[in-house]
């Protein structure tokens, strides 16, 4: 099989003997990236830059993120506060809705930050009520806010019945 | 169903409370409190817990918190020892439902005629469980006060 000839990486010794030169002569960096443009040596930024910094015997500046424009930088995601998922708040009781007229025994519980609970349960008090086919939800209150008809559906709390026989 | 039970069927707001996994928590009814105090300590003795604290949610009705996180398992083994030793068929019942549902939940705000529960005992430390349960109670209690504030 041929062997392939691949690219050699890093900059010719042409390049680097240019680039000496122009820092000897106090050029900016921008204009020894055009000056070797207009050459036909052009070479990237980054790589010019590790260059120059060789040259001059200067180390690279500490967190240079801060020298790059917002929307350039790369962001890391960041690590996610755990939810408290130990304790719950349940809010229960009997419920019933227009396609179950029979009261059936209700619950939710929701787990997450206090501004979210708070909601949560308001909008539960509202008149969301779970479904008689899955009575027990337990869900963070954020996805209960988010979408509220995938956890229950419209309908009442009530007492328990008594029912007299 | 039974004929004119929707006459009898009223309204009302939904109870709110603290559910937990590995709280160890007791119901106890019709149980007057120095029994309650003993069954605590018992538990307590038994089972290595800490501390605990005593809520009274009506008349011989007290809710116990211990104060050691335990696993699932060994939380529904500590009811299931105190239910039986204590002969309560209301723990018993209580120890059904947290097996229904798969976790154990004390009532904080009002329920009909009975207030909401509060600390009438404490022993031990009170640093884990108890603190939380404590923290998630007055959560519990600010959201129903919003609540009652903006009807």
């Amino acid at each position: 099989m041929p062997k392939i000839k691949r690219k050699r990486k890093g900059i010719s010794s042409k390049t680097r003997w240019a680039i000496k030169g122009y820092v000897k002569q106090g050029y900016s960096a921008n204009k020894i990236q055009k000056k070797l443009k207009s050459q036909g040596l052009g070479i990237r930024r980054k790589t010019l830059l590790a260059e120059v910094r060789k040259i001059k015997g200067k180390k690279k500046k500490p967190y240079s993120v801060k020298y790059t424009p917002k929307k350039y930088r790369r962001v890391t995601p960041k690590a996610r506060k755990p939810v408290f998922r130990g304790k719950h708040i349940a809010v229960y009781r009997y419920a019933r809705t227009l396609r179950h007229r029979r009261p059936y025994s209700a619950r939710f519980e929701f787990y997450g930050n206090g501004k979210d609970l708070a909601k949560a349960v308001r909008l539960a008090l509202s008149g969301i009520v779970p479904r008689c086919e899955r009575p027990f939800v337990e869900c963070s209150a954020r996805a209960f806010l988010k979408n509220p008809y995938r956890y229950g559906e419209d309908g009442e709390w009530v007492n328990r019945p008594n029912i007299e026989s | 169903m039974v004929n004119g039970l929707t006459d009898l069927i009223s309204k009302a707001d939904p109870i709110l409370g603290v559910s937990d996994r590995e709280t160890v928590m007791l119901d106890f009814d019709e149980m007057s409190f120095s029994s309650v105090r003993y069954w605590s300590e018992f538990a307590l003795e038994k089972f290595r817990l800490n501390g605990f604290i005593i809520l009274k949610s009506s008349k011989k009705s007290y809710h116990i918190v211990f104060d050691r996180y335990v696993s699932r398992e060994e939380n529904l083994a500590i009811v299931a020892w105190v239910g039986i030793l204590s002969k309560s068929v209301p723990l018993l019942r209580y120890l059904a439902m947290q097996c229904i549902k798969m976790s154990s939940t004390l009532r904080v705000t009002p329920k009909g005629h009975k207030s909401s529960p509060s600390i009438v005992y404490t022993y031990g430390s009170q640093n884990n469980a108890v603190k939380d349960f404590l923290e998630y109670r007055q959560l519990v209690k600010q959201i129903q006060h919003k609540l009652h504030r903006a009807q």
